[in-house]
């Protein structure tokens, strides 16, 4: 009897120990978040509204978007703390670990972007620089919740784009380098121009009487008789004026996503 | 005053004869035989010097009776001539001296007003008849997209009439000398530096050259843009002048003396001169000034007649004149501009090439 009662506890403590384990192994094979607030910035509700606006983000597109706030990273550079985070972590979808990370250091009131995967493709350098213009400002006012929800929204954007166009967005096909109504001015200017100009020759055709300022016609076709040609080569004069050869410093202009040796893009980072 | 008037009858039927320019010979109106210039003026030769002197008497001619007279005014600016085909009493413009009767459409020549000190030394007949004139004219019409349809239609193109216009023929010499300034220079890089080097010459000229027959107008009634731009006229076929070239025309004579005319030649041809001088300068970057002298010297005034054909027209209150070099068919004449096809034109050129332009861009 005892036996048979022992028999029942026995199976459930197997059964807590094993739920126990799968839960466990579950927890360490799990997908980490996309919001990381090792700092304890936002309240939960602010994390979970994040959390739930970069998984939209990045849903369907088979890239990561990761906002990471920190603590201080002491004198360590932000993107090498950054890389490192990224590869320790896991971070990245697919096999190709693709994704995207913005950090912000807030002890050290650092941040930085870094790419990786077809994160690399889909985020060009002018588009980072284009994403970080946009969020700095707002690290510089205290805005982190804005500045990290200006930061996922900036990355949906983008991954919509590229999954729209079939090509990055880069500074040749970015809409708001288009301005449509400076454009259209221009159009218009143009072919007022050019209408103003035939409306001007048809109006001059309309009046030709105009009274003559010279009598060519009635010289002879030789012209003038000289009796004077001297030309007397007097002295030279030489002047220098310094301006270097302009250089071509734009890197950025021929579009594109640079990458590091370690296969990372993304930019360098800076203080806020 | 009345007028001493020549009306060049037919040898053959007294018909009137008029100068056709096409055979430059006197036609008949109503036989059609046409006769040479030198025939008829050899005809008429005793008859024009009996009517200069006629001319002259009745000029010292007063009125006795005591009805309403032309004011000093009034008469200072007309005439009156007695048809001699159907003895109208016309009245005219002083400077008349060559038109044709209202009444009976002859041809005449009001030989006092060209005769003695007022003679011209050349005329230059007509090359281009009414014909001509007219073909000319409607040509000149089309292709003006601006011109409103309405002038076109009501202006009277056949109303054009040929009108021998007193010209002063200016013959100068002119004598130009200039020092100048030139500049050769090159530029090159150094390095950092743009290196600029520049020649510098003394530039000495001095020549001369001579003008023949440059026209100006002795009417004050034309225009001076109009008689300026039809020219140039060709001298080659200029001849001593003979009323026998009149008839069928109007003439006027002069009333701006040659003197008067001539500050408007003398800036034509120093323009000129210093255009020829300039263009024995070249070679240089840049060419600076730093004396010249233009000196114009008049050597004599010839008075001509030189053929016109001429339409005074009135549009919408505003006057209208063209002007058809009678030798070579250049035609001038400001034209009215339709404003509502002026806009149509300007959109219509702008606005698709806003939407082609914006189709290529935004699409």
């Amino acid at each position: 009897m005892n036996t048979r009662t022992q028999h029942p506890k026995r199976f459930l403590s197997l059964l807590a120990v094993l739920l126990l384990a799968v839960s466990f192994s579950l927890s360490v094979f799990a997908a980490p978040p996309l919001v990381i607030d090792e700092y304890g910035l936002f309240d939960a509700d602010t994390l979970t509204s994040l959390e739930q606006q970069a998984e939209d983000a990045a849903s369907g597109h088979d890239c990561g978007v990761y906002f990471l706030v920190t603590d201080s990273i002491g004198e360590q550079d932000q993107r090498d703390y950054a890389k490192a985070y990224y590869i320790s972590h896991n971070l990245g979808e697919g096999d190709s670990h693709s994704g995207i990370l913005f950090l912000l250091a807030l002890g050290s009131r650092k941040y930085v972007t870094i790419t990786y995967g077809g994160g690399v493709t889909a985020f060009t350098d002018y588009r980072i620089k284009d994403m970080e213009d946009e969020i700095v400002p707002l690290l510089s006012d205290g805005e982190y919740a804005e500045a990290a929800e200006t930061y996922i929204s900036l990355c949906a954007d983008t991954l919509d784009f590229y999954a729209e166009q079939g090509v990055p967005l880069d500074f040749d096909n970015d809409p708001a380098n288009q301005p449509g109504l400076l454009i259209f001015l221009i159009i218009v200017g143009i072919a007022f121009l050019i209408s103003g100009i035939v409306c001007a020759v048809l109006c001059a055709k309309m009046k030709t009487a105009h009274q003559k300022t010279e009598a060519n016609d009635y010289m002879p076709a030789a012209g003038l008789t000289l009796r004077t040609q001297r030309d007397v080569y007097t002295h030279t004069t030489r002047t220098q004026v310094y301006d270097p050869p302009q250089q071509d410093n734009n890197s950025s202009s021929s579009g594109g996503s640079s990458v590091d040796s370690d296969g990372f893009g993304g930019s360098s980072g800076g203080s806020f | 005053m009345a007028t001493q008037t020549t009306n060049y009858q037919c040898p053959a039927c007294t018909g009137p004869l008029h100068f056709d320019s096409r055979t430059g010979k006197l036609v008949c109106d109503y036989c059609g035989t046409s006769y040479d210039v030198k025939e008829i003026e050899a005809r008429y030769g005793q008859k024009q010097a009996s009517a200069d002197a006629a001319a002259t008497k009745a000029g010292k001619q007063t009125l006795s009776d005591d009805r309403a007279r032309w004011s000093e005014t009034e008469a200072a600016g007309l005439t009156s001539y007695s048809c001699p085909s159907c003895g109208a009493e016309l009245v005219c413009e002083a400077e008349t001296a060559a038109t044709t009767c209202p009444y009976c459409g002859n041809p005449t020549v009001l030989g006092g007003k060209l005769s003695g000190r007022l003679k011209p030394e050349y005329i230059l007949p007509f090359k281009l008849d009414k014909k001509n004139a007219v073909e000319q004219l409607t040509r000149y019409y089309k292709g003006k997209p601006l011109l409103p349809k309405a002038f076109s239609r009501h202006n009277h193109i056949e109303e054009i009439q040929g009108v021998y216009v007193p010209f002063w023929l200016y013959d100068a010499h002119a004598d130009a000398r200039g020092r100048y300034e030139g500049e050769i220079t090159e530029s090159h890089r150094e390095g950092d530096y743009m290196v600029t080097t520049t020649q510098h010459y003394d530039i000495a000229r001095d020549g001369s050259t001579d003008f023949l027959k440059v026209p100006v107008d002795g009417s004050s009634k034309m225009p001076n843009t109009h008689m300026d731009a039809i020219e140039p006229f060709d001298y080659r076929a200029l001849v001593p002048f003979s009323t026998a070239y009149l008839p069928g025309f109007l003439a006027d004579r002069y009333d701006e003396d040659a003197d008067t005319c001539y500050e408007r030649a003398q800036k034509r041809m120093e323009s000129s001169t210093a255009d020829a001088l300039h263009a024995t300068i070249s070679g240089y970057s840049e060419l600076h000034t730093l004396s010249e002298n233009i000196n114009v010297d008049r050597k004599k005034a010839h008075y001509a007649l030189l053929p016109v054909w001429m339409l005074h027209t009135k549009w919408k209150g505003k006057d209208f004149l063209f002007a058809m070099n009678g030798q070579t068919g250049r035609l001038i004449g400001d034209l009215p501009i339709d404003k509502g096809r002026l806009a149509g034109w300007f959109f219509g050129i702008s606005l698709p090439i806003i939407a082609v332009l914006s189709w290529l861009i935004f699409l």
